[in-house]
């Protein structure tokens, strides 16, 4: 029997060629999606699984609420001081580490060779906390002195070629913990990398006692480490909150109270516990600037996967809707067998078992086709989600099983409707000619409708997220970062003299005309006449506004000429003119809060043209620039046009000449601006995938649909050209009955489209501002697509001999 | 007895008015009888036929088919009956044209779950009867009207049924192929198999021991 099945199944798939294509191609794509789709969520969820102290491990947040409510933040850190304090009072944490890197690189030097790596400072029970196996020396042993470091597999293999090498020596020259050390540093142990879904990733590992050579923060107000605990087994976290929370009170009070008494501080802190495993998809935390140095990193947006599912969905969706149109538009021919086999006896549920082999069948061969092709995308599909899928380690037990139920769904949601449909014919009317089909067939077409709106919607989607990166690309951020390379000083060196000499050797190279330096701070509070704003502040010297071509409106810029400049002068932009309400803003003295110093006073020499200095999504914000006092912080490098490779050359070799022990790095001002965008151009590469993807499926789909609509009327068409009907005529007859679907979806797809652009836009101060045009082009795209596909199709019957057609009764 | 219809009713409602297709019908058959069933387009005799083989429902009525009251059956058990006891022979031959001669054969026994080498036995004995062993493998667009009709009445027999039901199943061949059919209908009969035939043909007609006339779904 059910070689009978696999034999006819095999048989009406040949015979069926153009269909079984159609849904060849259809059920690939999807299958291929889904996949990709299941193991991007997959990563995005295994983050941090690899722990022997889960589900036990924990870090604790920080919830800052500042000046009456205005700022409310949550930190995935605490300060140094919180974690001994809070496993000396609390019974319940079993173990406590702190984390502090991520955004930390410093210079590490053997005899030969000098990196610069991404260090991690932790506490000495670090590696007994966290799961991050040893490839050589002992757990207990591996942090115990201040000298001792842990190095990562990849690191050893870069710093020595070989990975055992416990009790080489390193230095850090330049870092002031290792001056004040006074002897080399020794490696006690070397771990293994840390996995890809690991969010705490290290090249090498120092003891906390190291970097508190030179830094001891009592502070009990900041936050900015990662501090991670081990509880016992079903505690209860609410209740540990509350004990975190009073014992901030008894300690943090005298610190409490003289901010309260300098500035008036009324911050509110409250802790928090949050499972190592909900770190990863935490997007609340996500952009927040004082996650830089807690230790973790790669962290990610649920949304992503939930949006990579969901296109995947929608795919498979067209794709069945292509297999199940088709399968019950090509009944009239399979009816007849319907019939017969359950005249000979065939049960409903054989003849759908029947049915669902053939889906299976189609499917399988869709499958293995999906698989092959797997293997050859995921480079590419690597590059679209910077991630490092390797298909060799995806295959295990747990992608099998995944396998098999996608392979089981997709079998069912493609081929139980149709078997259903089909094994309900009765025999006496399809044997007999009674069957009424009836010629509209509305599920079909309602099916159609709803495949060609989520077409459209994409379509009109990926036509937004173009139009507004275009927008973004070419948009006037207000300065000109192009022929401008940045570079850095790091370590514990003399900026001052290094920045001077570098300048004036850098001045001296035909390829370079002009240097300048730049810093960037957060924002502060700046006072005039008792009203108080919240100021972005950057530093910057004297070459700076005009290297990047930021123009002056009002006023003056910094000058060496000036010596009260760096002191005194601040230039503002026009938003902080306007924030202020500043008639002569020239000659204004400002009131800054800056530091723990005191109060400044400054004097606006100037005022700038608005300028971007943030991402489009946000509005500009006001902003105060006052001059650097010494030639410290980014370096920018503006080349003559068209000489940008001998700049670099010039650069490096001035860099390297005073700083010979320094890893020299640089980047281009543009590529580095255009990264904060990388995330949405990403994106906008993916819905484009998924765009055309989806444009196909309902295309071949309506090709599919046309062409057995016609097959089906082609006897109606030789009788109307017997009757005189001309080729366009009856061109027209047949386009147009599918192409009032494509409109119906259409206005479908398009308000809905047009709510979720507008919804997404939102998040971009600077947006394109959606137009009717915009709608208007995706409507013909998707017509153009409609009329092209079905009259094809159209054109083959309208010119095909009536005789041929009417001569089979 | 085989089968008794008693006041047999079916109408369809068309326009607000009820359209009797047959109308008050009494026809007994008896085993081994060999019945045509006449009369002009539209008078009723398809629809007659199909009640007979179960595969229509009737409106008012008793039929009776072996001793089971078949108006009182479920749909399942009506279908088990004409499953096991009916053979249908049409005119347009429906063989499943993505089966060879011997797969389509061999259909109903895979449907009757009969063991394979069982199914080989059967099917090769039909082969041989209606000679047509050279033709096993062949698809049935491959063969003529008459070999495609031959193909229909084997599969009709093998299940061997008690009545085959055959519904102007020379209609589409020509005179010489359908004698051929007749002859093999008329030597079923002689073994024993209860046929009932529609047919337009007074000829084919005439191999029957009984004739029924139909004229607007009333027997006359």
């Amino acid at each position: 029997m059910f070689k009978n099945y696999i034999k006819i199944a095999y048989r009406n798939l040949v015979k069926n060629k153009f269909y079984s294509v159609i849904n060849i191609i259809g059920i690939t794509v999807a299958i291929i999606c889904l996949l990709f789709a299941g193991i991007y969520w997959n990563e995005e969820h295994s983050f941090d699984d690899f722990h022997t102290n889960n589900p036990n491990l924990y870090r604790i947040t920080t919830n800052m609420v500042e000046h009456k409510g205005a700022i409310a933040q949550t930190v995935g850190g605490t300060g140094q001081v919180q974690g001994k304090a809070f496993k000396e009072a609390i019974p319940e944490i079993k173990k406590y580490t702190r984390v502090l890197g991520g955004e930390i690189y410093y210079e590490v030097s053997t005899e030969e060779k000098i990196l610069n790596l991404n260090i991690l400072f932790v506490d000495t029970n670090f590696f007994d906390v966290f799961t991050f196996p040893l490839l050589h020396g002992d757990v207990n042993t591996a942090l115990s002195e201040v000298n001792s470091v842990v190095i990562s597999e990849s690191t050893a293999m870069r710093l020595f070629n070989t990975t055992n090498v416990v009790g080489k020596v390193l230095r850090m020259d330049h870092n002031p913990s290792f001056q004040r050390l006074k002897k080399p540093m020794v490696i006690s142990a070397v771990a293994k990398d840390a996995p890809k879904n690991s969010s705490i990733q290290f090249e090498i590992v120092l003891p906390f006692s190291f970097q508190e050579l030179t830094w001891v923060d009592t502070n009990w107000l900041n936050a900015y480490l990662g501090t991670f605990v081990v509880l016992e087994p079903t505690t209860d976290l609410g209740a540990i909150e509350q004990k975190f929370d009073r014992v901030f009170a008894i300690h943090a009070k005298d610190q409490v109270e003289q901010k309260i008494g300098r500035y008036g501080f009324d911050s509110q802190i409250n802790y928090g516990l949050q499972n190592i495993l909900d770190i990863h998809l935490d997007s609340l935390m996500q952009d927040n600037n004082s996650n830089i140095e807690s230790g973790v990193v790669n962290t990610s947006n649920p949304i992503y996967s939930i949006v990579f599912v969901a296109i995947a969905l929608l795919i498979l969706i067209m794709a069945a809707i292509n297999f199940i149109n088709i399968s019950i538009a090509s009944a009239i021919k399979r009816a007849k067998e319907i019939g017969v086999r359950k005249i000979a006896g065939g049960s409903k549920r054989q003849i759908i078992f029947q049915f669902l082999i053939e889906s299976s069948l189609l499917c399988g061969i869709s499958f293995l086709l999906s698989l092959f092709s797997l293997k050859l995308l995921i480079p590419i599909f690597n590059e679209l989600t910077a991630k490092q899928f390797v298909f060799e380690q995806m295959l295990n037990f747990q992608s099998g099983a995944f396998l098999i139920l996608i392979f089981g769904s997709i079998i069912l949601i493609t081929g139980l409707y149709p078997a259903f449909v089909l094994s309900r014919l009765k025999p006496a009317e399809v044997l007999y000619n009674k069957l009424k089909w009836s010629g509209k067939n509305l599920a079909g077409r309602g099916l159609v409708v709803f495949q060609f709106s989520l077409g459209i919607f994409l379509l009109i989607t990926a036509i937004v997220f173009y139009s507004q990166m275009d927008y973004i690309r070419t948009k006037d951020l207000g300065y000109n970062p192009n022929q401008i390379i940045t570079t850095t000083i790091s370590g514990n060196r003399d900026y001052t003299a290094i920045g001077k000499v570098l300048k004036e050797e850098l001045s001296k190279e035909s390829a370079i005309a002009s240097v300048s330096y730049h810093q960037n701070h957060f924002s502060e509070p700046v006072i005039i006449n008792n009203t108080q704003i919240e100021a972005s502040l950057m530093r910057v010297d004297e070459n700076y506004l005009p290297d990047v071509e930021i123009p002056i409106l009002l006023g003056r810029n910094f000058s060496t000429d000036f010596s009260t400049d760096p002191t005194n002068s601040v230039v503002v932009n026009e938003t902080f003119v306007k924030e202020f309400n500043l008639t002569e803003p020239v000659g204004q003295s400002i009131k800054l809060i800056e530091n723990d110093e005191g109060d400044q006073k400054r004097t606006i020499i100037g005022v700038v043209k608005d300028f971007h200095f943030g991402s489009l999504r946000e509005p500009i914000k006001p902003m105060f620039i006052s001059m650097l006092q010494a030639p410290i912080g980014n370096i920018l490098v503006k080349f003559e046009k068209s000489k940008q490779q001998e700049a670099i050359i010039a650069l490096e070799k001035a860099y390297k000449t005073i700083m010979p022990d320094a890893v020299f790095t640089y980047n281009f001002l543009d590529e580095q601006e255009a990264k904060q965008y990388k995330q949405e151009q990403q994106w906008q590469k993916i819905v484009n995938i998924a765009t055309i993807l989806s444009l196909i499926i309902c295309c071949i789909g309506l090709l599919g649909m046309a062409r057995l609509s016609i097959n089906q009327r082609i006897k109606e068409i030789g009788v109307r050209k017997v009757l005189g009907a001309s080729v366009s005529q009856i061109l027209t007859l047949h386009t147009t009955k599918f192409l009032k679907l494509v409109i119906i979806a259409f206005f479908i797809a398009a308000p809905i489209a047009w709510w979720a652009a507008k919804y997404w836009l939102q998040n971009f101060a600077y947006h394109i501002e959606l137009s009717f045009w915009l709608l208007a082009f995706a409507g013909a795209i998707s017509l153009l697509i409609g009329i092209i596909t079905v009259s094809f199709q159209a054109i083959k019957a309208a010119r095909t001999n009536p005789v041929k057609s009417l001569r089979t009764e | 007895m085989l089968l008794q219809l008693n006041k047999i009713f079916k109408w369809v409602n068309s326009g607000g008015q009820r359209v009797f297709l047959l109308k008050d019908i009494n026809l007994e058959v008896e085993e081994g009888e060999f019945i045509s069933v006449m009369g002009p387009s539209g008078s009723g005799k398809s629809t007659l036929l199909n009640i007979i083989g179960m595969l229509d429902n009737f409106d008012e009525g008793e039929y009776n088919f072996m001793d089971e009251s078949v108006h009182t059956l479920k749909e399942k058990h009506r279908a088990n009956l004409y499953k096991q006891y009916i053979g249908f022979v049409f005119q347009a031959y429906h063989l499943i044209d993505e089966l060879t001669v011997y797969e389509n054969l061999e259909m109903p026994l895979l449907y009757k779950k009969i063991s394979g080498s069982e199914r080989k036995a059967l099917v090769a004995d039909m082969l041989d009867r209606f000679n047509i062993v050279g033709k096993q493998k062949l698809f049935p667009t491959q063969l003529s009207g008459g070999q495609q009709q031959l193909v229909g009445v084997a599969r009709a027999l093998i299940g061997n049924p008690k009545l085959i039901l055959a519904d102007e199943p020379t209609g589409n061949l020509n005179s010489k192929q359908g004698e051929e059919i007749m002859e093999i209908f008329k030597q079923l009969n002689e073994e024993g198999v209860t046929i009932i035939q529609v047919t337009h043909s007074e000829k084919n007609a005439a191999y029957g021991s009984r004739t029924i006339n139909l004229l607007d779904g009333r027997m006359v």
